[in-house]
């Protein structure tokens, strides 16, 4: 079977060696050599080492390029969800930093934490105890005028005192 | 001390005509060139094409990349792998092209001479049996039988080793024998 094969084999490399492959003419071989000597002589060895690096450098800016243009365009695509005015601003008030420690903002971060069901009852009794507890607040500052929301602060010193020491 | 085979292939005198020649810069390297490649090489290329006018084509874009990388030819390890990858490079970029185009390439690129007892149409049922095989079988088969190379030529001009280029061709004589049953 196989020495079938191999004599089937033998006669198949022998029938393409009946064909062969068309040479080129001369023509051609003038054509490509003068084409080539004249590429040759017209790039220097210098030159031919210079065209790696020059690709490098068109790469590099290519990339450059494609980076500022991802840039530019993520910033415009993203640009209708930004503010329109300045964005959250530091408050710079100092009783604004103690607001935490006041035992009525506790209460009422507290208060916030058990919110209940987002249910009109609820919120409407949600919304009376708040009002109830600035009210309370109200007559707190009424009672104590030195409280510390709009004058004095537990953490700085009384300016009204620190005025007459100097 | 064994030697490898670029070992070898460093020491062929031709190589070292040819790497001086490059080396110095000398355009009569261009004719040693042609001399030692141009044939080999366009019959790579009408395997790999299919065609003797797109085989010269790129044959020439193959020699002016030749001397455009000629620095680095010339220090290359191995010559032939080089120009023939060089050659396979620009064969794919036509045969891309061409798939882009959807161009059919109908063009006679085996010949048998008239004084051959053959039917007339051999030439034809040949190449028709050839063009079926795949392009890595079909470039094996027509470099070791129309380029007369050994299969140690073919592996170092592909870079491949020996034993894939000889299963190369046996596969691909096995799927010629199925095609052309009726001529054996």
């Amino acid at each position: 079977m196989n020495d079938a094969k191999e004599s089937q084999n033998g006669k198949l490399e022998k029938l393409l060696r009946k064909a062969r492959l068309p040479e080129s003419s001369p023509e051609v071989k003038d054509r490509i050599t003068a084409e080539a000597i004249r590429v040759w002589n017209h790039t220097s060895v210098e030159q031919s080492w210079r065209i790696p690096f020059l690709r490098l450098a068109a790469s590099a800016a290519a990339a450059v390029l494609v980076v500022c243009l991802a840039n530019f365009t993520g910033d415009h695509s993203v640009a209708r969800w930004k503010t329109s005015g300045p964005s959250v601003m530091r408050q710079q008030v100092p009783e604004l930093e103690i607001l935490p420690e006041m035992p009525y903002v506790k209460h009422l971060t507290a208060i916030s934490r058990v919110l209940p069901a987002t249910n009109g009852s609820g919120l409407r009794r949600y919304v009376e105890t708040v009002r109830k507890l600035l009210d309370e607040v109200q007559q707190n500052d009424v009672s104590k005028p030195t409280a510390p929301i709009g004058g004095g602060s537990r953490l700085y010193p009384d300016r009204s005192r620190s005025s007459s020491c100097s | 001390m064994k030697r490898s085979e670029d070992d070898i292939l460093d020491e062929n005198p031709a190589d070292n005509v040819l790497r001086a020649a490059l080396s110095a810069n000398d355009p009569a390297a261009v004719k040693l060139l042609w001399d030692r490649y141009a044939k080999g090489l366009l019959a790579y290329l009408q395997a790999m094409l299919c065609s003797l006018h797109d085989a010269e084509d790129v044959l020439q874009t193959v020699f002016v990349n030749i001397v455009r990388q000629r620095h680095r030819l010339a220090r290359a390890r191995n010559l032939d792998a080089y120009v023939y990858r060089i050659a396979r490079n620009e064969a794919f970029r036509l045969i891309g092209r061409r798939k882009k185009t959807k161009e059919p390439v109908k063009e006679s690129w085996l010949i048998v001479p008239e004084r051959n007892p053959e039917p007339d149409d051999l030439a034809e049922r040949l190449q028709a049996a050839l063009e079926h095989l795949p392009q890595s079988q079909r470039e094996v088969i027509v470099m070791k039988i129309y380029g007369q190379k050994t299969f140690l030529d073919i592996a170092r001009i592909l870079e491949l080793p020996q034993n894939t280029v000889a299963s190369r061709y046996r596969y691909g004589i096995e799927k010629l024998r199925t095609l052309l049953e009726n001529l054996l």
